[in-house]
């Protein structure tokens, strides 16, 4: 029994490890002087330096596509918001004609290859004078979170007894009051985790960016590619860049933790 | 009787209200795509190339996509990887989850280490895989070499670059398998798994006969992500491979970008999206059939 134990606890590691390297290796690299990065065995032992930083944010205007991922994805998520909190609040307590046929189409929208759905948006950008611009994404990308706004809020919504929201009614509430003053506080830990999970996505989205922004309205990942070509084997200042956009991410990723599987597999585990 | 005329008006608006409200998502939705998407199939009968002005040439790029060796080449490329990826990460993902289940100290650290693969920007993912798979400077053959596995030409010859892909959604989604699994085990009633103990089952037997069944539901919803998933990969595999070297990781959605974006064919690049984007709805129609109920069920 201890030896199976044992056992199971090496296989564990092995498998953490490997799961946690490639993380592991983008934060040493990225403080890491250039003299250390082509040793090999590896350089553990070094003395750390800002260098990769200061070159990353201070060229190729990091700062314009950060201010554009943090544009995009605010804005998205609002929207996404502003148009699926009030349909998960109808299709969860509502007798709705047809909830066996909205429900499915609503989630049918998160299986859409975003690279290949964007070809005939960016025909249509061109023309409307929508390509390249920060408005042109954020309505794509509503499109992409709904699915999961509505799903989840839901789901958080029918957590909430029915009868509960009927007692503040018989009290002489309204409906609309009930909701704002009883449903939405005892659901804001999981809303505030769909916002989050939605920020995720929206901010690590790449294939629909790549087709429909140019120099102008870019995002982070797409301007990830931009950055590779230009620093080759500069691999310091490459990590750099990886660390200031993915870290973030991962913060929001280690906050939401128990919530982000719940959100990953649209609600099919609470 | 006036009272209640009006209260019976006011039921109507509101359920009026509500069916308006439960709709605005497919209304947003399907108003924002049904321009593009008839301009989708538009544009597939026509020979369109970016600068040019669009021909018609009736079912030319259709002809040429069930022609195109590179076609098929990429589909048979797609439905390997899936089937590889897929399969393994199940394998180990659960795998996982039962070894997870089982010890008592160390969980909440693998459970926090199990999240990094799957928020990390995926283009990201796929430019940190590159340098670690850089033939000379890169440590997964440094790593290799300790176990004295000689250097591999991971990214620059076919059959290596395209196990490179299929490693690094390995790591992007083993994690995913194992957190939900272990999810749903863990909250499955406690009493399920002491009953079996009293019955004299082991560990294994009783995980395998009775807890696995019992989440069937579950591994068929985790299952159905994963496969529609790998079938459009896209981010991590473009940033690392570019699809290449040559064609050897150029997958459905990477084949169909590179013809509009690279060689600049939009007619058959629409043609193809097309064809993918049907394919995707085929697939989902047949599996979310049995996937749909679980999910209103769960």
């Amino acid at each position: 029994m201890k030896l199976k134990d044992f056992a199971f606890y090496i296989i564990l590691v092995i498998f953490l490890l490997f799961f946690i390297y490639p993380v592991y290796f983008v934060f040493n690299l990225a403080f890491m002087p250039r003299a250390s990065i082509f040793q090999l065995p590896p350089n553990y032992i070094f003395q750390p330096t800002l260098d990769n930083f200061i070159k990353v944010v201070t060229m190729w205007s990091f700062i314009k596509y950060l201010i554009n991922s943090i544009v995009v994805s605010v804005v998205a998520v609002i929207l996404s918001l502003a148009i699926g909190l009030p349909a998960a609040y109808a299709l969860a307590r509502y007798d709705i004609p047809k909830k066996g046929f909205i429900l499915p189409t609503i989630l049918s929208f998160r299986f859409l290859p975003m690279a290949s759905v964007a070809i005939p948006f960016y025909i249509l950008y061109v023309n409307v004078g929508l390509y390249d611009t920060q408005l042109g994404l954020i309505l794509v990308y509503v499109l992409m979170n709904l699915p999961f706004v509505v799903w989840l809020v839901r789901g958080y919504i029918l957590d909430v007894p029915k009868d509960l929201e009927e007692s503040y009614e018989i009290d002489g509430l309204s409906k609309t009051q009930v909701f704002f003053r009883i449903t939405l506080p005892l659901i804001n830990r999981g809303l505030l985790a769909t916002i989050l999970f939605c920020f995720i996505f929206t901010w690590n989205e790449f294939g629909a960016a790549l087709l429909l922004t140019g120099t102008n309205a870019r995002t982070l990942p797409v301007q990830s590619l931009q950055f590779v070509a230009s620093l080759g084997l500069d691999w310091g200042a490459l990590c750099a860049a990886a660390v200031l956009i993915a870290l973030p991410m991962i913060i929001f990723g280690l906050l939401i933790r128990r919530y982000l599987i719940r959100g990953l597999s649209l609600g099919a585990v609470r | 009787m006036v009272n209640r005329l009006r209260g019976d008006s006011m039921k109507i608006s509101f359920r009026k209200k509500m069916l308006f409200l439960s709709l605005l998502p497919l209304i947003y939705s399907y108003g924002l795509v049904i321009y593009p998407f008839a301009s989708l199939i538009y544009y597939s009968f026509f020979n369109y190339d970016i600068g040019g002005t669009p021909i018609f040439n009736a079912g030319a790029n259709y002809i040429q996509l069930f022609t195109d060796p590179l076609f098929y080449k990429s589909l048979q490329l797609t439905l390997s990887y899936t089937v590889l990826s897929v399969g393994i990460e199940f394998l180990l993902g659960i795998m996982l989850a039962y070894i997870l289940v089982h010890i008592l100290r160390g969980r909440s650290v693998a459970l926090s280490i199990l999240i990094l693969p799957l928020v990390m920007t995926p283009a990201v993912i796929g430019i940190i895989w590159r340098i670690l798979f850089d033939t000379a400077f890169g440590h997964v053959n440094f790593y290799l070499g300790l176990l004295g596995i000689p250097p591999l030409k991971w990214l620059i010859r076919p059959t290596e670059a395209f196990f490179s892909t299929v490693i690094v959604d390995i790591w992007q989604w083993t994690p995913f398998v194992t957190l939900v699994t272990f999810a749903g085990l863990t909250a499955l009633p406690v009493e399920l798994v002491e009953s079996a103990y009293i019955d004299g089952a082991s560990e294994f037997r009783t995980f395998k006969d009775i807890l696995l069944p019992r989440i069937r539901a579950l591994l068929y919803i985790i299952l159905f992500l994963r496969v529609v998933d790998a079938l459009k990969v896209f981010d991590a595999v473009y940033t690392m491979t570019g699809g290449g070297p040559g064609t050897a990781t150029n997958y459905l959605v990477l084949f169909n970008y590179l013809n509009v974006m690279t060689f600049y064919h939009i007619g058959y690049g629409c043609a193809i999206a097309v064809f993918i984007i049907l394919l995707m709805n085929l697939i989902i129609t047949l599996l979310l059939r049995r996937a749909g109920p679980l999910f209103f069920e769960v």
